[in-house]
């Protein structure tokens, strides 16, 4: 074992990470904050008069509370299909037989996490489109007379969602599945346990850490994804980040635009401490 | 005779490897019975075989009668006690001890009994809630045997359990281990690799060798009377003195080992001028100052070198053609009889060796 290295060699290994996040992560925050303190009037003129009006105006405007539910109910749906699609996978990943199964599974995961996120999205478009392959297929098979309306729909937002985010969920419950030893269930069989009761009573409350994590990195990038809904439901999709983007880029309101997002950042903070929380008492029983 | 375990013609390989060749064992009902053997030698696999978390490639696996081949590992009630313990660290040494009550929906009355039982069998009683990273290792082994034995099981299988422990503890797990099994009288099958465990704790034990038996028997059996090199070499400390027959009176031989000839008993038929091995163990041969005189074992020779081990001592003697003994000298009193560059004469009765059949050549698997 390594002794406890001296304060200045820990220093030294910080310091670039914190130089870089203060020059370009607190310093544009603060800048932000200040920004969302300000507001524009009919003309368009921006006041730095340290007001809450933002504020205000989420706090009041049901377009904004419709924005936030839409959040939520997306956020729901996609971490809860991610669980229940992710957490198989990952387990099937994990306890496959060979060598090379396994990599290639862990390849198929990773990948969609190597190619950018608009063209992933964009995939769903051409998918899910009036004149798109879905609803080109259904219609030569006859199985449909007129095309399914589907993009643009919650439904597609969530599907594409999913699709986005699986990975976050799905690695780190594979990493809580790997570093789980196969031999405690083994012994669980051995005392009369059948598969299922052995994963109800060891795998999955072992692996916990692992689901939470992947629960709360989802919540996060959920709350706070835009271009996938853009892209498969437009900007009139009501969710939070592309209410912001619409409030920046459409209206050009910087100062309402700013405050939301600080909104946001603040919901977001919250629902990690929440997960966060959850998973210190997990943890707690478990190491 | 009850038999509770039964392996028929049990073969089993990975792939292309044979890891167990047509394997037969009886194992008796309340019978403690040792697996001994190397690494690789194919035991814990036929533990597995037996507990079902292995399929065999070949051969019928039954227990209590009952083909089980087709039976999954967690319906054929049998008790395991893991190397690493395998306990669950999210759960209590009580919840970790019913958890097979749980499983089989026992009355929750006899879990609570069942389970503080095992616990008091242990002597863990009062250890109920606490948790297993608050347990020392000789405790968590404990755990392990006591929600075992809360299943009730048809038979209980440790694979190698004492392993993890240290010295002392293991020698004290070891005395424990066995009376307990004599107090609960479940058939045990037990792996090791440790042929002093072995000895200590079994009723029968079984010799394995790259996947095969070599021989099966009681711990006297096995050490009086190995009818195979590996067997002879995998208990007690032998020494192989190889020769040929020089002459033979009914079981008594006489064996001629370079210049030297001793005498042995042997029930098989051995033709003068057979290569054999006389195996003599190093704690069978006794060391002496006086000169061979005319006793039928007495070879003389110099200490070589001694290992001090506090209640024995060990020496190698060297004689004069450059054979080399190992002879081991029990010390009740701590103080070793000889120095390195003594004279000594090394003697042993006849009836103390044993002759096996074969040259150096024939017995690939002897260490040198």
């Amino acid at each position: 074992m390594i002794g406890r290295p001296r304060r200045a060699v820990v220093a030294g290994l910080l310091a670039p990470a914190v130089v870089l996040l203060v020059l370009f992560f607190v310093i544009p925050s603060a800048d932000l904050f200040r920004l969302s303190l300000a507001h524009m009037d009919a003309q368009r003129a921006i006041h730095h008069d340290l007001s809450l009006v933002n504020y205000k105006n989420f706090a009041t405007n049901p377009y904004f509370h419709r924005m936030v539910w839409g959040s939520v109910k997306l956020t729901v749906a996609v971490t809860a299909l991610c669980l229940l699609l992710g957490y198989p996978a990952a387990y099937s990943m994990v306890r496959a037989r060979s060598r090379l199964s396994r990599t290639v599974l862990y390849a198929i995961v990773v990948s969609p996490l190597l190619i950018s996120v608009i063209v992933r999205s964009y995939g769903w478009v051409v998918l899910l489109a009036n004149n798109g392959v879905i609803n080109g297929t259904l219609l030569s098979l006859g199985l449909i007379e007129r095309p399914i309306r589907m993009l643009g729909t919650f439904g597609s937002v969530i599907v594409a969602t999913v699709h986005v985010l699986l990975p976050f969920m799905m690695l780190p419950i594979a990493s809580a599945l790997q570093s789980l030893d196969a031999v405690l269930e083994r012994a669980a069989q051995s005392l009369g346990a059948s598969p299922w009761q052995t994963f109800w009573r060891v795998t999955l409350p072992l692996s916990m850490p692992g689901v939470v994590a992947g629960t709360s990195l989802v919540i996060a990038l959920t709350l706070g994804i835009y271009i996938t809904p853009l892209l498969v439901a437009g900007p009139l999709q009501p969710l939070f980040a592309i209410g912001i983007y619409y409030v920046t880029l459409s209206q050009l309101d910087f100062p309402l635009g700013a405050a939301l997002s600080f909104v946001l950042l603040a919901f977001t903070l919250l629902v990690i401490a929440a997960a966060a929380r959850l998973l210190r008492v997990v943890k707690g029983s478990v190491a | 005779m009850d038999i509770d375990v039964e392996l028929r013609g049990v073969a089993m390989s990975y792939g292309a490897t044979p890891v167990l060749h047509d394997l037969d064992l009886e194992v008796r009902k309340g019978e403690f019975l040792s697996l001994l053997g190397p690494s690789g030698c194919g035991k814990t696999t036929t533990l597995n075989i037996i507990a079902g978390f292995l399929e065999p490639t070949r051969g019928t696996v039954t227990l209590g009668g009952r083909v089980v081949n087709d039976v999954p590992a967690y319906r054929r009630n049998t008790g395991m006690v893991f190397q690493s313990y395998a306990l669950f660290p999210h759960m209590s040494v009580f919840d970790n001890v019913a958890f097979g009550l749980r499983v089989r929906r026992t009355a929750a009355a006899d879990i609570e009994r069942r389970a503080r039982e095992a616990l008091a069998l242990v002597q863990l009683a009062g250890y109920e809630q606490r948790a297993i990273r608050q347990l020392s290792g000789g405790q968590q082994q404990r755990v392990a045997i006591a929600r075992a034995l809360a299943i009730d099981p048809l038979v209980l299988l440790m694979d190698e359990p004492l392993s993890n422990l240290d010295a002392q503890l293991r020698r004290q797990m070891r005395v424990e281990l066995r009376r307990l099994q004599r107090q609960v009288g479940v058939t045990t099958i037990f792996v090791t690799h440790d042929q002093e465990e072995a000895l200590t704790l079994s009723d029968r034990l079984v010799v394995m060798n790259r996947g095969r038996i070599e021989q099966a028997g009681t711990p006297v059996e096995l050490y009086r009377k190995p009818r195979t090199p590996f067997v002879a070499q995998f208990l007690g400390h032998p020494n192989f003195l190889f020769g040929t027959v020089a002459e033979r009176r009914s079981t008594e031989v006489a064996v001629q080992i370079g210049a030297h000839r001793v005498t042995a008993f042997s029930e098989e038929r051995l033709e003068t001028g057979a290569p054999v091995a006389v195996v003599l163990r190093a704690e069978s041969a006794a060391l002496s100052r006086t000169p061979a005189g005319g006793r039928a074992n007495a070879l003389p020779g110099t200490i070589a070198y001694t290992v001090y081990l506090g209640t024995n001592s060990e020496y190698e003697v060297r004689l004069a053609d450059g054979i080399r003994l190992r002879v081991i000298e029990q010390m009740p009193s701590g103080l070793p009889s000889f120095a390195e560059g003594d004279a000594v004469t090394v003697s042993w009765a006849p009836e103390d060796s044993i002759v096996l059949s074969g040259s150096r050549e024939s017995m690939p698997d002897l260490v040198p």
